[in-house]
């Protein structure tokens, strides 16, 4: 089926299965920043933001994202100009192997979009759905509360 | 497999194919059916366009569209306790896609809002386009899709008298967002001092919610102090069947249920 989408401000058509899922179409279109984790919906490496939203690509049909904003990690920053987010987990060392990385700047980007200035617990309820098994949160949380204001 | 994904953008339409389709299952969150669809089912109806994600206010009763998220009702003040339910269930992105319809719909022995709405006295709005409400007691008689018939299609669910309505609930979990082994939920009012409503139930090792009639019954038309409360737990205790459940003894749930009922009862009189 045809499916047009708005990923990261721009309006693309793609050509789906009924039953495709939205990380599927994300990586095979080369936004691979999107990560496949567990693949039901408890990893949290697989977020994107949908209207400004988390949710879990891995257990999303991208039949239902029409008339949605979809964001990835490529729509926030490049290399050549990266988001104060990303700038921010570099600067602490808030990555070790990167995996999860993605999905925590995305959920950390739509946390101070709402809430510019987030308590500590604040932000470790927003990043209750996405798991890092090697950098440990300590310099995750210290690099998104750098940022807040 | 899927063929077929239907976006109606009315109600009508989404109900006619639902009637026209019997392989053909309605969406929203999609949390699970996009994991544990049957084979059974070969198109999805999107409810996505139908105008049902909206919690409001109506003459005392709180009304929530099927498709509203946990999200949504989290950060909604009508009723500070569901929302602070809601607001604590699963992880945030999951909240963000979870619905208020889909959790009751396909009830899993984890699932919040079966348990909240039966205590809730809630009542749940079928469209076929025809309206029909049914009880929560009748709703969770069985699994509510056995419930409904070919073309009906949940839209609403009321809750009345929340100003009112006292509600206190228990998860018993090892972490957050662990697999319970026993939820307990107590909601109740008062008239003069006198309880003139309650609700006591639990789900422990069946999806559907379960209320505790006798200890109810127990406690209606009078006014609670320590004495009548401990008498009601134990009562609990004793009324409920035997729970066969690989992971937890039948002796500890039981005994939770007692503390439990007993905390709860509490926790809704301080409220």
């Amino acid at each position: 089926m045809k499916i047009q989408l708005t990923i990261n401000s721009e309006n693309k058509m793609f050509d789906i299965q009924p039953d495709e899922k939205l990380i599927d179409t994300l990586r095979n279109n080369n936004y691979k920043s999107v990560k496949f984790g567990c693949g039901e919906g408890t990893c949290g490496t697989c977020t994107v933001l949908i209207n400004g939203k988390p949710r879990l690509s891995c257990i999303t049909f991208t039949a239902q994202m029409t008339d949605k904003e979809i964001t990835t990690l490529e729509g926030i920053g490049t290399i050549e100009n990266l988001h104060k987010l990303q700038k921010s987990f570099i600067d602490e060392g808030a990555v070790q192997c990167g995996y999860c990385t993605p999905g925590m700047i995305l959920s950390a980007k739509a946390l101070l979009d709402k809430n510019p200035s987030p308590t500590e617990e604040e932000i470790k309820k927003a990043l209750d759905g996405n798991k890092c098994r090697c950098t440990g949160y300590g310099s995750i949380i210290k690099a998104i509360m750098n940022v807040a204001e | 497999m899927i063929k077929n994904f239907y976006t109606p953008d009315s109600l009508n339409k989404a109900v006619e194919f639902l009637k026209n389709n019997s392989s053909a299952s309605p969406i929203a969150g999609g949390t699970f059916l996009s994991l544990h669809s049957s084979k059974k089912i070969t198109s999805f109806v999107d409810l996505s366009q139908l105008d049902l994600n909206s919690i409001k206010k109506k003459n005392n009763s709180l009304i929530i569209g099927a498709t509203t998220t946990f999200a949504q009702i989290a950060e909604s003040k009508f009723f500070p306790p569901l929302s602070e339910i809601t607001g604590n269930t699963a992880t945030e992105p999951l909240r963000n896609m979870i619905t208020a319809g889909g959790n009751v719909m396909i009830p899993l022995r984890w699932s919040d809002l079966p348990l909240i709405f039966l205590v809730l006295d809630a009542s749940f709005v079928l469209r076929s386009p025809r309206k029909k409400i049914i009880s929560a007691d009748n709703f969770f008689k069985k699994l509510p899709k056995s419930i409904l018939n070919n073309g009906e299609l949940l839209t609403e669910i009321i809750i009345p008298e929340i100003s009112k309505i006292k509600l206190a609930r228990k998860k018993i979990v090892r972490a957050h967002d662990d697999f319970p082994a026993l939820q307990l939920a107590v909601s109740l009012t008062f008239s003069r001092k006198k309880i003139d409503f309650i609700r006591i139930a639990f789900v422990a090792n069946k999806p559907l919610p379960t209320r505790l009639k006798k200890t109810e019954k127990f406690l209606l038309n009078k006014i609670p102090d320590d004495s009548l409360i401990e008498q009601a737990a134990a009562i609990a205790e004793a009324e409920i069947p035997h729970l066969n459940d690989i992971r937890f003894s039948n002796d500890y749930l039981k005994e939770m249920i007692r503390v439990y009922t007993r905390r709860l009862i509490h926790q809704c009189i301080n409220q």
